[in-house]
């Protein structure tokens, strides 16, 4: 027996029996499974006044002054922005369609379709608890916001409504890190210096130069420059904190009544 | 919902597409799966994703082929994770899977394979028990169409001398 007949024979699946109409049902509760997935889970409330800061990114999230309940994610449901793809994102020698705007492979954790129409509920349900704010910014609202961000950035031609754009979700949590970040040096900067709110606030700041995706994507130095940054914060230095909140933080303002 | 006695209505030209694809991507995890009756789990893993970029899926039925089994790569990746979960989608192929005759092992051939390193041991199922051709084999696992030429023919007469060996020693 050649070789090639005898890996033939050596197949573990050769004696697999499992029927055309079996994989045809499977086939359809699949499709059906995910289009009733796809349908809103959880309406939108009616709109609710903000609380005292109303945080504006990128001039974008002005209209939506709108909160939205609970996180949407429930038990098994999935969002259409979920590709089911992790660390890889294109199955190798097949030209897809949304590559050119597919961010550089971050880690194994999943990509997500920035441009689906479910992006930024998908969003909220990923916001790390850890990524404290201050206590006048909603997390929920914050997150929205920050997703809405993500989800039309600068660079994309908003008349551009084909394709996808994926994004890891290590570098939405770690958008999320660094916008929270921004909300804590305006906190600083708010602060009367040399109070218990400034301390705290710098105190964050110092904690926040450790949360998992600054860590994770720090290419080198990162982490070093927000320690760096905090310790300044914490003597009452704030040069460092003006500089990245113009660099980092340009487009976002707080309108906080304080 | 129940899989189990609704009548199929008529066919979506999703499904059309994908339900020639169906068979060969069940036979392409329970070829790699543990227990293999969880190969459905990833078959409907697949397909979830499938639906999901159904606007931007290839035309070319060659181009759905190597995508779904590209997407298919990805899942098997992910159940290796412990990232693929068992749902009631897969409960009657996961039991016709369980219930099929277990291959006859050829444990000289099982160990030959077992010996080769991993990327030339992939190309080899790719092409001997996927059907892919060489080049095809190749783009999946990221190698270009010469050096998976190069590695198939290297992984074959590796495969020939090991098991030519264990023929004459079986003992050993």
């Amino acid at each position: 027996m050649n070789i090639d007949d005898r890996l033939v024979r050596s197949d573990p699946a050769r004696t697999l029996d499992v029927s055309d109409d079996s994989l045809a049902r499977m086939l359809r509760a699949v499709s059906s499974d995910v289009a009733t997935a796809a349908a809103p889970v959880v309406a939108p409330t009616p709109a609710r006044p903000r609380r005292r800061a109303a945080w504006i990114v990128g001039g974008l999230v002005a209209a939506l002054a709108l909160g939205i309940a609970s996180p949407a994610i429930a038990g098994g449901v999935r969002f259409l922005a979920q590709t089911g793809w992790f660390g890889s994102p294109n199955p190798p020698g097949v030209g897809l369609p949304f590559d050119p705007s597919t961010s550089t492979e971050q880690d194994s954790s999943e990509w997500v379709d920035v441009k689906a129409d479910d992006f930024v509920d998908f969003a909220v349900t990923i916001y790390p608890s850890y990524a404290v704010l201050p206590p006048e910014v909603d997390q929920t609202d914050f997150a929205r916001d920050v997703a809405t961000w993500i989800a039309n950035p600068v660079f994309m031609d908003p008349a551009d409504d084909t394709g996808s754009m994926l994004l890891q979700t290590t570098n939405i949590i770690g958008t999320y890190e660094l916008s929270a970040r921004c909300t804590w040096m305006l906190e600083w900067k708010a602060a009367p210096p040399g109070s218990e709110r400034a301390t705290a606030a710098a105190t964050v700041l110092a904690e926040s130069a450790h949360w998992p995706a600054t860590v994770s994507t720090d290419g080198g130095g990162i982490v070093d420059y927000y320690v760096a940054l905090a310790n300044a914060a914490l003597s009452g230095d704030g040069s460092l904190l003006d500089q990245d909140l113009k660099v980092n933080c340009p487009d976002l303002t707080a309108t906080a009544g304080r | 919902m129940s899989v189990e006695t609704a009548p199929l209505p008529v066919t979506t030209g999703f499904e059309a597409s994908i339900a020639p694809l169906m068979q060969p991507l069940l036979a392409y995890f329970a070829r790699r799966v543990e227990p293999r009756e969880e190969s459905a789990d990833c078959l409907s893993e697949t397909l979830v994703v499938l639906w999901r970029r159904r606007e931007s899926l290839p035309a070319s039925p060659d181009e759905l082929r190597a995508f779904a089994f590209g997407v298919a790569k990805g899942v098997l990746a992910n159940h290796v994770r412990g990232r693929i979960r068992q749902g009631a989608l897969g409960d009657r192929v996961r039991d016709e899977v369980r219930v099929s005759a277990p291959s006859v092992v050829d444990e000289a051939v099982a160990d030959a394979l077992g010996s080769l390193p991993v990327k030339d041991r992939e190309l080899v199922q790719l092409i001997v028990w996927d059907g892919f051709g060489v080049a095809e084999a190749g783009a999946l696992l990221g190698i270009r169409a010469g050096a998976a030429r190069t590695r198939y023919a290297r992984a074959k007469e590796r495969l020939r001398v090991i098991l030519a060996t264990s023929d004459q020693h079986p003992s050993d």
